[in-house]
């Protein structure tokens, strides 16, 4: 069952993550001699760059061991990042099987059938831990693989332990999902809170690596505990128990939700609001909000929404309350300092921002693309599309409803951003320029904009493998984004990636290329939609 | 008296002898036209068709002289349309969702919203994950019936009410029928066609085997017979006769169907000793069973 599980119920990911872990740790190990050279000198030059470029993104990031060798240099740039995306798959998922199951009618059919819901909870947690193991093995096989080719030892047992650390700690981001998305009464709100709730256990940990009080506020994070674990990296270190810890923390995480899942209603959370009786209602709404699709689509997902404005907010409100304390403990090595005056073409502070916050809000953006990219396809599977084609509507209207739903939202997330950032900045003691700064977030917006109209273009077409291949796509995009600069790259390869094209202009130079660039990347994919859509054969079945 | 749909060898192949197979097929302005067949015999997928929801593998379709695919929003603007099972709305509450597609059609009349509800007994304040089954069906009602259309299609819309909404449901379409209003009733359940419809269709395998009014079909001449032998009964006095089928027997008794003419029966029973013999028209509940059975060899084409 649970073998047949995984399979059925978990393959895109499987392969999704499977193919791309292998590949990604391929590519990062084979552009480590273009990085890094092939000299002894070389690349202990390059270690120490890194070491140097590193503590800036120490929010984020651990700092690297041993990067001038292959293992530490792929435990820093590759693993680090794979682990949060896949920290927001594995919580995506907690709350698929946690509440999912049950609006699909999977829950109801499987309970019918005779299995109990305690054997039901653990048995789809196990598929999905077959399948994380699977994933984070693969994330670390590439590597494996191409370390011959580039004349460096394959550390495999190394390896495979820092791939079992991963596993154990993305089990329990996991876990914490399921466990939290038996509690609120829609999936949706399931959704928010599950993913928030890791986005939480990552800033905490962000916090106790970079504000020394408040190092004990970490310990709460299985972010925190994959972290001592850097054993892909000659002479890093297995925590047994770290990784044990987190096992057990995952078991008991999964093993709380079992009580939880048995006292609720099928299709209800725990915490329901029952409201007060009151008598029954025969006429439609008059909320304008409900008037047409997008802004219904908004309505819909409002409390949601609410909690990407109210986090990007915070988040960009806290970053840049840390950014002047990061900035000077890093400047006061004279070698970084050094390292800042000669890259940074503008203010340090403000270089250092752009790095921490607008590096950030790149990924969160993308991030926010794929949910809603994610919401749709569940809608398109769900009869949700074909429903709205009952009206006198086209398809090119729903298309174009898609297209603004996504815009307002995001344009919103993105208000949130500067207005978190504007705010705090005077206090936080950073002079930054109100104009750049202007800039900066606005151009968040066509970048977010881009990866909405591929999202678009995907769902309107292939519904059912949009969420992985957007997810895939911007997994790609990031690395070439990475990976361009590192290989000499030309800058049309370079400008493949619309991380690439966004730059750095809270301190680089006015120009329109990039906002050109994203704007075309937006419209091709809409464009793509409208005919996409126009041909395809909409059913639920 | 023009067509209000009209398929001209309307086809949407699947693969593997699967999906809908040169469907010709016209449904009068004003008529109801009941649409019956077996679990995945191509109902949905005509449906789908009609509604421009799938496009056609060859032929077309029309619903008022509208082309479905061209002109589909035309088309959607007069009808309404109630799917086999609603979508899920999640947390969106019965009048949000009412009104939602309510602005989407324009002019629904708001007396017309409360109108529904009220004959219906169903409460738009719940939230949709709170609604049963039959709640369900009584909000695809209220979304198909609101805005008074000039041609409703209806996919086993009866299925999931309770008696007392059942006959409700059924009042409300002879209502809009005699207002004029085309009714297209696919279901598998002949009692619900019965109810509303003077013509069907049945469909068996993507094909359109028979379209006939209601009376017709109660007078295909397909009978039940019961011959009653004194001592043993001899079914197999019966079982290689031309139009014998269904042949069974128990104590003195041997039941058959029988087609066309009695001659070959009573020639086989010559020289028997037969104490009683009747004959009975069989429900139409039968005839339709026979049109929905698999001939022999037939599955295997």
């Amino acid at each position: 069952m649970i073998g047949w599980m995984a399979w059925h119920l978990h393959r895109r990911g499987l392969i999704g993550f499977g193919v791309g872990g292998f590949f990604g740790s391929f590519f990062y190990g084979a552009a480590f001699q273009q990085a890094a050279g092939t000299t002894a000198q070389s690349q202990a030059a390059f270690g120490r760059s890194i070491s140097l470029v590193a503590k800036q993104f120490a929010f984020l990031i651990p700092l690297p061991v041993h990067p001038e060798t292959l293992g530490g240099y792929e435990q820093y740039k590759w693993l680090a990042g794979a682990i949060i995306i896949m920290m927001i798959w594995a919580g995506l998922n907690g709350v698929a099987i946690g509440r999912g199951d049950e609006d699909r009618g999977l829950s109801e059919q499987w309970i019918a059938g005779g299995v109990s819901r305690t054997r039901l909870l653990l048995a789809r947690s196990a598929a999905f831990g077959l399948v994380l193991l699977v994933a984070c093995l693969s994330s670390v096989l590439g590597i494996i693989a191409i370390a011959p080719a580039v004349h460096q030892d394959p550390n495999v047992m190394g390896e495979i332990l820092k791939a079992l650390s991963m596993f154990a700690g993305l089990l329990a981001g996991y876990a914490v999902a399921l466990l939290i998305s038996q509690l609120p009464a829609e999936r949706q709100t399931a959704t928010a809170f599950g993913i928030g709730a890791l986005v939480l256990l990552l800033i905490l940990n962000g916090i106790a690596d970079t504000v020394q009080s408040a190092s004990w506020v970490g310990v709460v994070s299985p972010f925190h505990w994959m972290e001592r674990t850097s054993s892909a990296a000659p002479g890093g270190s297995f925590d047994l128990g770290a990784t044990l810890g987190l096992a057990v923390a995952a078991v008991l995480l999964i093993a709380g939700a079992v009580p939880l899942f048995l006292r609720r209603d099928i299709g209800n959370g725990l915490l329901t609001w029952r409201g007060r009786a009151h008598g029954a209602v025969r006429s439609a709404s008059n909320n304008m909000m409900l008037r047409l699709p997008f802004s219904e689509g908004l309505w819909e997902q409002r409390v949601g929404l609410m909690v990407w404005v109210v986090s990007t907010l915070l988040l960009g409100a806290l970053m840049v309350s840390v950014t002047k304390s990061v900035s000077d403990a890093l400047l006061a090595d004279p070698a970084i300092a050094a390292v800042f005056q000669h890259a940074a073409s503008g203010p340090v502070y403000a270089a250092i921002l752009g790095l921490l916050w607008f590096g950030f809000a790149l990924l969160l953006l993308a991030g926010y693309a794929v949910v809603q990219v994610s919401r749709w396809s569940a809608q398109d599977q769900e009869g949700r599309v074909e429903m709205l084609l009952s009206a006198p509507i086209s398809r090119t209207r729903v298309v174009i409803d898609r297209a603004l739903e996504f815009g307002s939202a995001s344009l919103l997330i993105v208000i949130a951003g500067y207005l978190g950032v504007a705010a705090t900045a005077p206090g936080s003691g950073l002079n930054l320029d109100a104009g750049h700064l202007f800039r900066a977030s606005a151009l968040l917006w066509p970048f977010a904009l881009a990866f909405g109209g591929l999202g678009v273009a995907l769902v309107s077409r292939w519904p059912r493998i949009a969420v992985p291949f957007l997810a895939a796509f911007a997994v790609v995009e990031y690395i070439l984004g990475d990976l361009a600069p590192l290989l000499k790259m030309p800058d049309w390869v370079a400008n493949l990636s619309v991380f690439h094209l966004y730059g750095s202009p809270l301190t680089g130079a006015t120009s329109w290329t990039p906002v050109a660039s994203m704007t075309f990347v937006f419209l091709l994919g809409f464009g793509a939609a409208l005919v996409l859509m126009r041909r395809r054969d909409v059913s639920s079945a | 008296m023009t067509a209000a749909i009209r398929t001209q060898s309307l086809t949407k192949d699947y693969g593997g002898g699967r999906g809908l197979f040169d469907l010709d097929l016209e449904v009068a302005e004003g008529e109801a036209f009941g649409y019956l067949g077996p679990n995945g015999a191509g109902k949905s997928t005509t449906i789908r068709l009609l509604m421009g929801f799938i496009h056609a593998t060859r032929g077309s379709a029309s619903v008022l002289d509208l082309d479905a695919v061209r002109q589909s929003v035309e088309v959607k603007r007069l009808v309404g349309y109630m799917p086999g099972e609603l979508p899920q709305f999640g947390g969106l509450r019965g009048r949000e969702i009412a009104a939602h597609f309510g602005a989407l059609r324009g002019g629904v009349d708001q007396a017309r919203v409360n109108e529904i509800t009220e004959r219906l007994d169903l409460d738009l304040g719940l939230k949709f994950r709170q609604y049963s089954t039959g709640n369900k069906r009584k909000l695809g009602i209220l979304l198909a019936f609101m805005h008074r259309p000039k041609v409703l299609i209806l996919d086993e819309p009866s299925s999931g009410l309770d008696p007392l909404n059942q006959q409700e449901f059924f009042k409300l379409v002879h209502e809009a029928k005699a207002a004029g209003t085309t009714i297209f009733l696919s279901s598998h359940v002949l009692s619900e066609v019965e109810q509303v419809c003077e013509r069907v269709g049945i469909i068996r395998r993507g094909r359109l085997v028979k379209v006939a009014r209601l009376e017709e079909l109660h007078e295909i001449r397909v009978r039940r017979v019961e011959v009653e032998f004194a001592g043993q009964p001899m079914p197999e006095l019966f079982r290689h006769l031309l139009g014998v089928e269904n042949v069974e027997s128990s104590q003195h008794r041997v039941t058959f169907t029988a087609r066309g003419s009695f001659e070959p029966i009573a020639d086989a029973l010559a020289g028997h000793h037969v104490v009683n013999m009747a004959s009975h028209e069989p429900s139409l509940e039968e005839v339709f069973l026979t049109y929905y059975e698999d001939q022999p060899g037939e599955a295997e084409a």
